[in-house]
């Protein structure tokens, strides 16, 4: 059955894949846009917001064929991102058919990740160690450096067994920043070594939604208030989030102790 | 000599911490090397532009546009969305710490920092989006140009 129904399955697995793996809400419907002219549709219209996305277009018997699809965000993959981008530039420029277009798009929906999990721990640990140094203001100081090596790992590799347990971001969040901050303090506390601060600082740094917050500043630019709003709120809490943590540890430090730090 | 260190060890620095984060973005290969050295970069021309003004908010536009440009320029090398390197070469200068401490403020009870660093916070991350927004437009503004004047001929 070849009837014009069959578009949107490409349409709609293209803007999810590219939503889910964190890309912008305008590069959702720009690609949709894309597909749909280079699949010879008529009034391609799509609406993307962090959560789901509207999809509608002409059929050839005049009717419209209409579509939502909700979506979750999960981990940034720009990989994937890439790989639709690519697609959807395959069929605009070489004439790649709809079944094509679609197959490649599960195949970039089904492949597992490249890495597993305990190599992000090890990304993160050397990402923490490089901030926490580059805040130090590049004076290179071995401790602090080690330390945030440490605490960074250690902070991923917790975050990761939580959401594993299916436990919910925001508890992984809480409980991150929680051992971001308290081991540098434990640490320099018994050993006297390296700068609190810059450690915690350096460590907290793959943590913090500095991303978030750039894309909803973007977004309220490019005049996508939805997306700007919901990315600021995600911001923010996860920041508040990151914050409490901190605080909670620094609380726990100064009560066995007996001298709070910050 | 020693300031010629510390710079070295400051690039490398950040040079390493944009690399772990454009790990977790999962980006890979050549891609990941480029998008590292564009934090490396970032940080190198905040530093190298303070000469040219003390104010942190049109340094952070400059950098933003500069590595916008920079981003744009490879993506439509590697035909690849210009995002994969926009967002990880500025991670060294978002301010998500600002963010961080502005909260920290906030929970802590102290309102004073809560509005000031709040508010830093805000114009740092307007000068870095009005960068990339202002840059990345200009490059479709172009890339748009050449494809009509190709479909005409």
């Amino acid at each position: 059955m070849l009837d014009d129904s069959r578009f949107m399955a490409p349409l709609q697995l293209a803007g999810q894949l590219i939503m889910e793996n964190g890309g912008e809400t305008y590069r959702v419907e720009e690609t949709i846009a894309r597909m749909g002219r280079a699949l010879g549709l008529r009034d391609v219209e799509s609406f993307a917001i962090p959560s789901g996305i509207f999809i509608s277009y002409r059929k050839s018997d005049g009717s419209l064929e209409t579509a939502v699809k909700r979506v979750r965000r999960g981990a940034t993959n720009l990989t994937r991102v890439d790989e639709v981008n690519a697609v959807s530039r395959l069929l605009e420029n070489e004439g790649l058919s709809c079944e094509e277009a679609l197959e490649r798009l599960e195949a970039i929906a089904h492949r597992r990740p490249l890495v597993s999990p305990w190599i992000l721990v090890l990304a993160v640990a050397i990402s923490s160690g490089g901030w926490a140094v580059m805040f130090g203001g590049g004076k290179w100081d071995f401790w602090d450096f080690a330390c945030a090596v440490i605490a960074g790992g250690l902070m991923q590799g917790f975050t990761t067994m939580l959401d594993r347990l299916r436990m919910k971001s925001l508890v992984s969040t809480l409980a991150g920043s929680f051992l971001a901050a308290l081991v540098p303090m434990f640490f320099h506390h018994f050993t006297g070594l390296g700068s609190v601060e810059m450690i915690v600082a350096g460590t907290l740094m793959p943590m913090l939604p500095g991303v978030a917050m750039t894309n909803a500043v973007q977004g309220a630019m490019r005049g996508d208030m939805v997306s700007a709003m919901s990315h600021a709120i995600s911001a923010i809490l996860t920041a508040s989030l990151i914050a409490g943590g901190v605080l909670t540890a620094s609380w726990l430090f100064g009560l066995l102790t007996g001298g709070g730090l910050m | 000599v020693n300031t010629l260190l510390q710079g070295i060890v400051m690039f490398l620095s950040s040079f390493l911490g944009t690399l772990g984060f454009g790990f977790l973005f999962n980006i890979r290969g050549k891609k990941l090397l480029l998008a590292a050295t564009g934090g490396m970069l970032s940080w190198l021309l905040f530093l190298v532009l303070r000469p040219l003004t003390e104010s942190e908010v049109l340094r952070y536009f400059l950098v933003s546009a500069l590595i916008t440009v920079y981003s744009e320029v490879l993506a439509r090398h590697l035909k690849t969305p210009s995002a994969t390197f926009c967002i990880v070469s500025l991670v060294p200068l978002v301010p998500g710490s600002g963010l961080y401490y502005t909260m920290a403020n906030a929970l802590g009870g102290n309102a004073e920092g809560f509005v000031s660093k709040g508010l830093h916070t805000l114009e740092l991350t307007a000068a870095l989006s009005l960068g990339i927004v202002l840059v990345t437009a200009l490059f479709r503004k172009r890339s748009k140009n050449g494809t009509n004047r190709i479909k005409k001929e």
